[in-house]
């Protein structure tokens, strides 16, 4: 589903290169659950916006679903099947937009069905959230931040994606949330198999929710290895982050 | 989270919405035409029938004030309704286009930015002849650029926020995000220095009337009644008085609202 | 809230500018008797062959002609002690002896010969006024051939043009003319001062102040204002607005002036005015009494081309417009009009609707004509002209009538005002009025020389005019003079172009 070859990313700051992504490669195949972990600075964001198509490389190949992603012009058409989840749950909900207005943004834009059988939709999906039925009419900055990134995920997921991206989505939670986020997504991905990819500082916490881990430092891949598997990492950086997580 | 309601902002609001409308009724309030004269009834103090007097041609100075508010007021909103919508249209296609777009556009807001507006109002109605409509186009030339460049700021600003980025994968598309993202965010801030500029436009007219270039006679307008009356500063300064407090009130409460507005606006984001 | 306050602060002070406060500096400390004087007018220069420059100068006492016009309209020796018409193109005038310039030379007869073809040489206009062939002495004699009989000789020589100056001693002429007036001009700022101290060698006399300072203030509040804080001590001219503001403690003169602010009427086809009817329906609507009422000071109401203070005997003047809507209802149905729908006059289904060309500062005259004129039927437009420059140039479908304001005995002398305005195809005519009989009038007048045979030709041009409503005459404005009770002499003159004399002084 997802295929990175040498991909590099640098940029200029202050008369000298940084290398935020090194001459990464690794795949993703479908209904695949990927964790990238890192400590800040290791690339593991940029690289994530790099496959969102937030960004592009300044060198290397990409391909989604088997396309190279420099032939395409249109992206809406990519979106329609990827999605990003993102940390700060306000920052992805304009203020002024009700959270009904919100979810109902993926039925209009992409004529999935008319008005009345969206809105719902919505309330099925927000019960199966385990949110109550009257958030909807909230605006966002009335809503606590848990409750928050649920509705965010209910509308990623109303949308069916092949492949979604989690760019550190509980960080700013607190642990009982963050576990309420956690247990919703295994839940999803039961009902619903999606490829995902994974990323948070917090390796222990991709250890229960990925089939996989991918392990960056400055840029670069430093060893990949199963979930399951992790006690057994090899490399230094890969046991640190371990150590750091306990 | 607990948000005071700001009363004394709706007072406000509710004050000038029926200050406005009372001049714009003009027409079915005012007492007398006003422009009829009346020479046996000239410079007469306030009366039962004359509620402020009348002027150096026996004119009902109420009715006058009247109809020069309507017509005060009409030529500053349509100064401001047109040059507002206008830098709003290229201000916000600039600050939303491709960079080469928005450069081109740039350059044409900094270069228009950077004229004289008074002098070119001036010179412009000095060619073509004093009149409404060309006090209203000589102004437009220049103001739309204020509005543009920070309509542009704005959209700039909002083009870049995530929220954007999520709609975009939300499969929304360029004027869906446009009008349904970005306007509504960049539109409460424009919408404050509109009302602040109005009472800025409310001066600007009456300036242009007062010097002789604006509303001309009899046609009643602030300015222009202030223009005529100047003789009678010692000898019956009430019509000076009249329509210079006029302005002064309008010009209060505009400005009055539109801090208000950004005090309360504030609060709630 | 600050900008706000700044912009109506702003306001309130162009206000306050314009109303003209702020007078000058302070009280100049002069020795002796110092008087102050306030003139609604200076011209660009003091250069008397420049334009009208030189009526201020005849105004300060400055300057001098051969003869000169007293307040009650009479021809008085000034330079010339007598003079006679010889023969229809021939005249004689007796230069006075013992006349100093400014500058000390004795003005000869030879002296001034040469500034009279000086004035002629450098002024169109007046060169045109006094066809003058050819200048010769004769002893203390001037003998002025004229290249054709001029009947207006005498008066065209009082014209402020032709005050004589030693034009040996050019080359100050626009600061600083030298001439033969009681006061000689000591400096001079453009559009603000003149200053002047008294001509020790004056032929008539001691002069009745040591010094005069001049000052130009255009604006009617400015000056009212400076005359009320003693900044002048008297003024020329103030607006019925300020008037009652020296009720008590200051001289006020009126005297019915020479002047008539009038309507002049497009006749030509391009106008609905060339239909007498229209011209004479519009005379009739114009309430004369307000007019006058609105300018106020003494105005008299108009209806005639020469006012009353003319001599021209007003009073027997037939068929003067009065005012009546009536009457102008009948002409307008007589002449084919009815009124429409709207309660407007029209006629082959057009409105009768005129524009009205005006420049002055003051339009409240031309508001009370629109609505007069609307309330009857007849619907105006007022078009405002950036200078009063504009009015020569407007063309034929420019206007219907236009805003006039002349002095009708320039001179003391009808024949300037009716060959300038009435005569076929004249610059002043604007309005393309033209009837051969005033033609023949006019012609007439120009050769003739009896005062009461004059007289007689402008009262039959006059009556013709009247008679073809040719034009719509409101009102006739006094000429005021307006001084603190200290002033005394000076007087106030018809033609307001006589101000200071040799006797006016300050107590």
């Amino acid at each position: 589903m997802i295929q990175l070859e040498n991909i590099c990313k640098q940029y200029i700051n202050h008369n000298h290169t940084v290398h935020a992504v090194d001459n990464v490669s690794f795949s993703v195949a479908p209904n695949e659950r990927v964790g990238i972990a890192g400590g800040s600075g290791s690339g593991k964001s940029t690289l994530l916006r790099l496959i969102a198509l937030l960004e592009k490389p300044t060198s290397g190949n990409l391909w989604l679903f088997g396309k190279d992603v420099t032939s395409i012009q249109n992206y809406t058409d990519i979106y329609r099947s990827m999605q990003m989840m993102f940390q700060n749950p306000l920052a992805v909900i304009p203020p002024r937009m009700n959270l009904e207005a919100f979810l109902l943004e993926p039925y209009i834009n992409y004529g999935l069905m008319d008005i009345a059988a969206a809105k719902e939709d919505i309330r099925q999906w927000i019960q199966h959230v385990d949110l109550p039925e009257t958030i909807v009419n909230k605006y966002p900055h009335e809503v606590s931040g848990g409750q928050l990134q649920r509705v965010v995920l209910a509308r990623i997921m109303l949308m069916n994606p092949k492949l979604v991206l989690f760019d550190e989505p509980t960080s700013a939670l607190d642990a009982v949330n963050q576990k309420l986020v956690l247990d919703l997504l295994q839940k999803l991905h039961r009902e619903q198999p999606f490829g995902y990819v994974f990323v948070s500082h917090d390796i222990g916490l991709l250890q229960a929710v990925t089939d996989r881990i991918i392990v960056m430092k400055d840029g670069q891949i430093v060893e990949t290895i199963e979930s399951k598997r992790l006690k057994e990492a090899v490399h230094p950086y890969t046991k640190a982050l371990v150590e750091a997580s306990l | 989270m607990n948000r005071q309601k700001p009363y004394t902002l709706y007072v406000m609001l509710v004050l000038a919405a029926l200050w406005i409308a009372f001049f714009l009724c003009a027409p079915y309030i005012a007492p007398f035409d006003p422009e009829t004269t009346s020479i046996a009834d000239r410079l007469q103090d306030i009366s039962s029938t004359h509620l402020l007097g009348t002027d150096q041609l026996g004119r009902d100075v109420w009715s006058r004030i009247l109809y020069g508010g309507k017509a005060s007021l009409g030529i500053a909103f349509t100064i401001i309704g047109i040059s507002g919508a206008i830098g709003i249209a290229i201000g916000g296609l600039a600050g939303f286009s491709t960079p080469r777009i928005d450069r081109w556009l740039s350059r044409l807001i900094d270069l228009v930015l950077g004229f004289p507006n008074m002098v070119i109002a001036i010179a412009f109605i000095g060619i073509m002849g004093p009149s409404i409509t060309n006090v209203i186009i000589s102004l437009c030339i220049t103001k739309w650029a204020e509005y543009a460049r920070i309509t542009r700021g704005l959209v700039q600003i909002e083009r870049h926020a995530e929220y954007i980025t999520f709609a975009r994968m939300s499969g929304a598309s360029n004027l869906r995000i446009l009008w349904r993202y970005i306007l509504p965010n960049v539109l409460p801030p424009l919408v404050i220095v509109i009302i602040q500029h109005l009472g800025d436009a409310i001066i600007l007219v009456a300036s242009f009337s007062l010097i002789g270039i604006g509303v001309q006679p009899p046609d009643p307008e602030w300015g222009a009644i202030l223009l005529s009356s100047r003789d009678f500063l010692q000898t019956a300064p009430w019509l000076l008085i009249y329509p210079g407090l006029a302005i002064f009130i309008t010009v209060v409460l505009f400005n009055y609202i539109g801090d208000a507005l950004r005090d309360a606006l504030d609060v709630s984001r | 809230m600050k900008r706000w306050l700044l912009a109506c602060l702003s306001m309130l002070c162009m206000v306050a500018l314009l109303v003209g406060c702020g007078n000058d500096t302070a009280k100049d400390d002069k020795q002796g008797k110092h008087m102050n004087v306030g003139l609604y007018w200076f011209g660009e220069t003091l250069d008397p062959t420049h334009e009208w420059d030189a009526w201020t100068l005849t105004r300060i006492g400055a300057g001098e002609t051969l003869a000169t016009v007293t307040p009650d309209m009479k021809f008085t020796p000034q330079l010339a002690d007598s003079w006679e018409n010889v023969d229809p193109t021939t005249w004689k005038f007796h230069i006075r002896e013992n006349v100093k310039f400014h500058n000390g030379t004795p003005m000869t007869p030879q002296k001034v010969k040469e500034s009279i073809e000086y004035t002629m040489k450098q002024s169109a206009r007046s060169a045109k006024a006094v066809k003058i062939e050819s200048i010769a002495v004769d002893g203390q004699n001037l003998i002025i051939k004229t290249t054709e009989p001029n009947g207006s000789l005498l008066s065209s020589l009082t014209e402020p043009a032709f005050v004589i100056m030693d034009t040996a001693d050019l080359k100050d002429v626009a600061s600083k003319p030298v001439l033969t007036g009681p006061y000689k001009i000591t400096s001079f700022k453009k559009g603000e001062t003149i200053e002047l101290a008294a001509f020790a060698d004056y032929w008539g006399g001691k002069p009745g102040l040591d010094s005069v300072t001049v000052k130009d203030i255009e604006d009617n509040n400015k000056r009212a204002m400076a005359l009320q804080s003693k900044d002048v001590d008297v003024i020329q001219k103030v607006d019925s607005a300020n008037r009652s503001l020296f009720k008590d403690g200051f001289n006020i003169q009126d005297v019915a002036g020479v002047r008539v602010f009038m309507l002049k009427a497009n006749n030509t086809e391009a106008s609905p005015l060339h239909d007498k009817a229209v011209r004479s329906a519009i005379a009739h609507i114009i309430n004369y009494d307000s007019m006058a009422k609105i300018i106020g000071n003494g105005s008299t109401p108009g209806a005639a081309p020469f006012p009353p203070s003319a001599n021209l005997g007003y009073d027997a003047i037939a068929n003067k417009p009065m005012t009546d809507v009536a009457k102008a209802d009948q002409i307008l149905t007589q002449a084919g009009y009815a009124k429409n729908a709207n309660g407007m006059y029209a006629k082959d289904g057009k409105e009768l609707a005129i524009t009205i060309a005006i420049w002055g500062k003051d339009t409240s005259l031309y508001e009370e004509i629109q609505q007069e004129l609307k309330q009857a039927g007849i619907n105006v437009t007022l078009k405002k002209l950036q200078s009063p420059d504009e009015v020569d140039t407007l063309g034929t479908d420019g206007f219907d009538l236009v805003e006039r304001n002349v002095v009708t005995m320039s001179t003391n002398d009808p024949y300037w005002f009716l060959s300038l305005f009435y005569k076929s195809g004249a610059k002043a005519n604007v309005g393309g009025y033209s009837n051969p009989q005033v033609d023949a009038l006019i012609d007439q007048l120009s050769v003739t020389f009896d005062q009461n045979e004059r007289s007689n030709i402008a009262k039959q041009a006059q009556q013709i005019l009247v008679d073809d409503v040719a034009d719509i005459y409101l009102l006739y404005p006094s000429a005021t003079v307006v001084s603190t009770t200290k002033v005394k002499n000076v007087p106030v003159h018809p033609i307001d172009y006589y101000l200071l004399t040799k006797d006016s002084t300050i107590e």
